[in-house]
Protein backbone atom coordinates (compact mmCIF):
# COMPACT_ATOMS: atom_id res chain seq x y z
CA UNK A 1 0.00 0.00 0.00
CA UNK A 2 0.92 3.52 -0.46
CA UNK A 3 -0.20 5.59 3.07
CA UNK A 4 -0.26 9.03 4.10
CA UNK A 5 -1.08 9.35 7.81
CA UNK A 6 -1.27 12.34 10.21
CA UNK A 7 -0.72 11.82 13.59
CA UNK A 8 -1.83 14.61 16.51
CA UNK A 9 -2.10 14.31 20.31
CA UNK A 10 -3.53 16.72 22.53
CA UNK A 11 -0.53 18.02 24.06
CA UNK A 12 1.35 17.38 21.04
CA UNK A 13 4.53 16.29 23.00
CA UNK A 14 4.89 12.97 23.14
CA UNK A 15 1.88 10.59 21.35
CA UNK A 16 2.44 12.32 18.18
CA UNK A 17 5.62 11.18 17.82
CA UNK A 18 5.16 8.17 19.21
CA UNK A 19 2.42 7.40 16.55
CA UNK A 20 4.60 8.46 13.38
CA UNK A 21 7.32 6.17 14.96
CA UNK A 22 5.22 3.37 15.38
CA UNK A 23 3.03 3.49 11.82
CA UNK A 24 6.63 3.88 10.17
CA UNK A 25 7.69 1.06 11.91
CA UNK A 26 5.20 -0.90 11.12
CA UNK A 27 4.95 -0.09 7.09
CA UNK A 28 8.52 -0.96 6.68
CA UNK A 29 8.02 -4.39 8.70
CA UNK A 30 5.24 -5.20 6.13
CA UNK A 31 6.54 -3.41 3.08
CA UNK A 32 4.43 -0.60 2.57
CA UNK A 33 5.24 2.78 1.66
CA UNK A 34 4.16 5.42 4.01
CA UNK A 35 4.87 9.19 5.02
CA UNK A 36 3.87 10.17 8.29
CA UNK A 37 3.27 13.71 9.12
CA UNK A 38 3.57 15.07 12.84
CA UNK A 39 1.05 17.83 13.63
CA UNK A 40 2.37 18.64 17.43
CA UNK A 41 3.99 21.30 19.50
CA UNK A 42 6.63 21.89 16.89
CA UNK A 43 4.26 22.31 14.31
CA UNK A 44 3.58 20.77 10.94
CA UNK A 45 6.46 18.20 10.39
CA UNK A 46 7.10 15.98 7.50
CA UNK A 47 4.30 17.43 5.71
CA UNK A 48 2.72 15.32 3.52
CA UNK A 49 2.10 17.21 -0.26
CA UNK A 50 -0.34 17.15 -2.64
CA UNK A 51 0.95 14.53 -4.91
CA UNK A 52 1.36 12.61 -2.23
CA UNK A 53 -2.26 12.43 -1.22
CA UNK A 54 -2.94 12.07 -4.32
CA UNK A 55 -0.82 8.87 -5.00
CA UNK A 56 -1.93 7.36 -2.21
CA UNK A 57 -4.39 4.48 -1.33
CA UNK A 58 -5.27 5.24 2.14
CA UNK A 59 -5.06 8.06 4.54
CA UNK A 60 -4.59 7.07 8.31
CA UNK A 61 -5.97 9.68 10.79
CA UNK A 62 -4.46 8.80 13.99
CA UNK A 63 -5.66 12.28 15.49
CA UNK A 64 -7.13 13.21 18.69
CA UNK A 65 -7.45 16.95 17.94
CA UNK A 66 -8.56 18.99 15.01
CA UNK A 67 -5.90 19.34 12.80
CA UNK A 68 -4.86 21.48 10.71
CA UNK A 69 -4.97 21.87 6.56
CA UNK A 70 -7.19 18.52 7.07
CA UNK A 71 -8.90 19.88 3.25
CA UNK A 72 -6.18 18.17 1.42
CA UNK A 73 -7.84 14.42 2.11
CA UNK A 74 -11.33 15.05 0.50
CA UNK A 75 -12.64 12.50 -1.73
CA UNK A 76 -9.56 10.06 -0.14
CA UNK A 77 -10.68 6.76 1.61
CA UNK A 78 -9.70 7.44 4.98
CA UNK A 79 -9.16 5.60 8.14
CA UNK A 80 -9.65 7.16 11.63
CA UNK A 81 -8.31 5.51 14.43
CA UNK A 82 -7.42 7.17 17.79
CA UNK A 83 -3.97 7.71 18.44
CA UNK A 84 -3.20 4.73 21.38
CA UNK A 85 -4.59 1.87 18.99
CA UNK A 86 -1.89 2.83 16.50
CA UNK A 87 0.99 2.82 19.17
CA UNK A 88 -0.18 -0.49 20.78
CA UNK A 89 -0.77 -1.86 17.52
CA UNK A 90 0.71 -0.48 14.57
CA UNK A 91 1.26 -4.09 12.54
CA UNK A 92 -2.53 -5.20 13.42
CA UNK A 93 -3.78 -1.54 12.04
CA UNK A 94 -2.29 -1.92 8.52
CA UNK A 95 -3.00 -5.35 7.97
CA UNK A 96 -6.47 -4.39 8.93
CA UNK A 97 -6.35 -1.70 6.38
CA UNK A 98 -5.19 -3.10 3.60
CA UNK A 99 -7.68 -6.56 3.91
CA UNK A 100 -10.26 -3.82 4.00
CA UNK A 101 -8.92 -2.27 0.81
CA UNK A 102 -8.05 -5.32 -1.10
CA UNK A 103 -12.43 -6.86 0.10
CA UNK A 104 -13.34 -3.44 -1.39
CA UNK A 105 -11.24 -3.88 -4.26
CA UNK A 106 -12.84 -7.17 -5.63
CA UNK A 107 -16.45 -5.82 -4.97
CA UNK B 1 17.82 32.27 36.32
CA UNK B 2 17.07 28.22 36.08
CA UNK B 3 20.42 26.93 34.90
CA UNK B 4 20.01 23.28 34.82
CA UNK B 5 18.49 21.85 31.45
CA UNK B 6 15.30 19.84 30.58
CA UNK B 7 17.53 16.98 31.63
CA UNK B 8 19.45 16.63 34.71
CA UNK B 9 20.22 14.49 37.51
CA UNK B 10 18.51 16.12 40.12
CA UNK B 11 15.00 15.00 38.56
CA UNK B 12 16.09 11.28 38.30
CA UNK B 13 14.29 9.00 41.21
CA UNK B 14 15.59 5.83 41.80
CA UNK B 15 14.33 2.94 43.94
CA UNK B 16 11.22 5.10 45.23
CA UNK B 17 8.72 3.19 47.79
CA UNK B 18 5.28 5.33 46.47
CA UNK B 19 1.97 3.58 47.06
CA UNK B 20 -0.38 5.32 44.42
CA UNK B 21 0.73 6.81 41.22
CA UNK B 22 -0.62 10.46 42.82
CA UNK B 23 1.79 10.02 45.45
CA UNK B 24 4.57 9.48 42.83
CA UNK B 25 3.36 12.51 40.94
CA UNK B 26 2.77 14.90 43.80
CA UNK B 27 6.30 14.03 44.68
CA UNK B 28 7.82 14.98 41.47
CA UNK B 29 5.57 17.86 41.62
CA UNK B 30 6.95 19.59 44.56
CA UNK B 31 10.75 18.53 43.52
CA UNK B 32 9.86 20.61 40.63
CA UNK B 33 8.16 23.35 42.73
CA UNK B 34 11.25 23.47 44.67
CA UNK B 35 13.71 24.18 41.91
CA UNK B 36 11.24 26.84 40.95
CA UNK B 37 10.51 25.38 37.33
CA UNK B 38 6.73 25.40 38.25
CA UNK B 39 5.39 28.07 40.05
CA UNK B 40 2.29 25.80 41.57
CA UNK B 41 2.01 22.25 42.76
CA UNK B 42 -1.44 22.18 42.40
CA UNK B 43 -2.30 23.65 39.03
CA UNK B 44 0.45 20.80 37.47
CA UNK B 45 -0.95 18.14 39.28
CA UNK B 46 -4.92 19.06 37.81
CA UNK B 47 -3.51 19.52 34.47
CA UNK B 48 -1.51 16.16 34.58
CA UNK B 49 -5.29 14.43 35.37
CA UNK B 50 -6.38 16.74 33.12
CA UNK B 51 -4.66 14.70 30.21
CA UNK B 52 -5.19 11.56 31.81
CA UNK B 53 -8.57 12.09 31.35
CA UNK B 54 -8.04 12.65 27.29
CA UNK B 55 -6.71 8.78 27.58
CA UNK B 56 -4.22 7.26 29.43
CA UNK B 57 -0.57 8.03 29.18
CA UNK B 58 0.16 4.09 30.26
CA UNK B 59 2.42 2.40 27.70
CA UNK B 60 2.99 -1.16 27.71
CA UNK B 61 5.71 -2.54 29.37
CA UNK B 62 5.17 -0.78 33.03
CA UNK B 63 5.67 2.35 31.30
CA UNK B 64 3.53 5.73 31.99
CA UNK B 65 4.36 9.26 30.80
CA UNK B 66 2.16 11.25 32.33
CA UNK B 67 2.28 15.14 31.02
CA UNK B 68 0.95 18.83 30.99
CA UNK B 69 1.38 21.90 29.35
CA UNK B 70 0.13 24.73 31.87
CA UNK B 71 1.30 28.31 32.44
CA UNK B 72 2.63 27.33 35.72
CA UNK B 73 5.65 25.60 34.30
CA UNK B 74 8.73 28.18 33.79
CA UNK B 75 10.92 25.46 32.65
CA UNK B 76 10.58 22.16 30.47
CA UNK B 77 11.81 19.46 32.43
CA UNK B 78 11.99 15.02 32.16
CA UNK B 79 11.56 13.83 35.53
CA UNK B 80 12.21 9.78 35.91
CA UNK B 81 10.52 8.08 39.06
CA UNK B 82 11.26 4.43 38.65
CA UNK B 83 9.47 2.91 42.11
CA UNK B 84 10.26 -0.77 43.20
CA UNK B 85 6.87 -1.71 42.23
CA UNK B 86 4.52 -1.43 40.20
CA UNK B 87 1.33 1.10 40.55
CA UNK B 88 -2.24 1.36 39.04
CA UNK B 89 -2.40 3.75 36.65
CA UNK B 90 -5.89 4.18 35.00
CA UNK B 91 -6.92 1.05 35.93
CA UNK B 92 -5.80 -2.12 37.74
CA UNK B 93 -4.69 -3.95 34.23
CA UNK B 94 -2.66 -1.07 33.77
CA UNK B 95 0.95 -0.96 35.88
CA UNK B 96 3.57 0.72 35.45
CA UNK B 97 6.53 1.37 37.70
CA UNK B 98 8.93 3.55 35.43
CA UNK B 99 7.06 6.91 34.96
CA UNK B 100 8.51 9.70 32.79
CA UNK B 101 6.81 13.19 33.79
CA UNK B 102 7.24 15.65 31.35
CA UNK B 103 6.20 19.10 32.21
CA UNK B 104 6.07 21.81 29.45
CA UNK B 105 6.45 25.23 29.11
CA UNK B 106 2.96 26.22 27.78
CA UNK B 107 3.66 29.43 25.67
CA UNK B 108 6.58 30.02 23.43
CA UNK B 109 8.37 26.96 24.33
CA UNK B 110 11.91 26.34 23.58
CA UNK B 111 12.11 24.03 20.04
CA UNK B 112 15.03 22.02 21.33
CA UNK B 113 13.66 21.10 24.05
CA UNK B 114 10.03 19.81 22.67
CA UNK B 115 12.69 17.67 19.82
CA UNK B 116 13.61 16.35 22.64
CA UNK B 117 10.66 15.34 24.11
CA UNK B 118 9.77 13.82 20.38
CA UNK B 119 13.01 11.91 20.83
CA UNK B 120 12.17 10.61 23.83
CA UNK B 121 8.48 9.82 23.20
CA UNK B 122 10.57 7.85 20.07
CA UNK B 123 12.81 6.50 22.80
CA UNK B 124 10.48 5.36 24.70
CA UNK B 125 9.07 2.79 22.59
CA UNK B 126 13.07 1.38 21.45
CA UNK B 127 12.42 -2.12 24.33
CA UNK B 128 17.07 -1.72 24.18
CA UNK B 129 16.39 1.83 25.37
CA UNK B 130 13.88 1.00 28.06
CA UNK B 131 15.80 -1.77 29.51
CA UNK B 132 19.15 0.60 29.92
CA UNK B 133 17.05 2.65 32.26
CA UNK B 134 14.94 0.01 34.10
CA UNK B 135 18.69 -1.66 34.78
CA UNK B 136 20.50 1.48 35.51
CA UNK B 137 21.73 1.53 38.79
CA UNK B 138 22.31 4.88 39.88
CA UNK B 139 20.94 8.06 38.07
CA UNK B 140 24.23 8.53 36.28
CA UNK B 141 23.70 5.59 34.15
CA UNK B 142 19.86 6.67 33.32
CA UNK B 143 21.46 9.81 32.29
CA UNK B 144 23.99 8.44 29.84
CA UNK B 145 20.83 6.17 28.59
CA UNK B 146 19.04 9.44 28.32
CA UNK B 147 20.91 11.10 26.33
CA UNK B 148 21.54 9.18 23.78
CA UNK B 149 18.71 11.23 22.06
CA UNK B 150 20.64 11.32 18.80
CA UNK B 151 19.86 7.54 17.73
CA UNK B 152 16.25 9.23 17.54
CA UNK B 153 16.02 12.10 15.19
CA UNK B 154 12.75 12.79 14.65
CA UNK B 155 13.25 13.74 10.39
Amino acid sequence: MNIVAVAACPTGVAHTYMAKKALEDAAKQLGHQIKVEAQGALGIENEITKSEVEAADVVILAIEVEIAKSYRFKNKPKVNLPINTVIKSPVKVLEKIEAKLKSQADQ
Amino acid sequence: MIKISIISKNFIFLDKSFNSRGEAIEFAAQKLYDAGRITDIQKVVAGVWEREKEFSTYMEGGIAIPHCKVEQVKATTIVIIRNDWELAWADQQERADLIFLLVVVAQKANKVHLKILAELAQAIMDQEWIKGIKTATDPEMVLKQLEKFNNYKIN
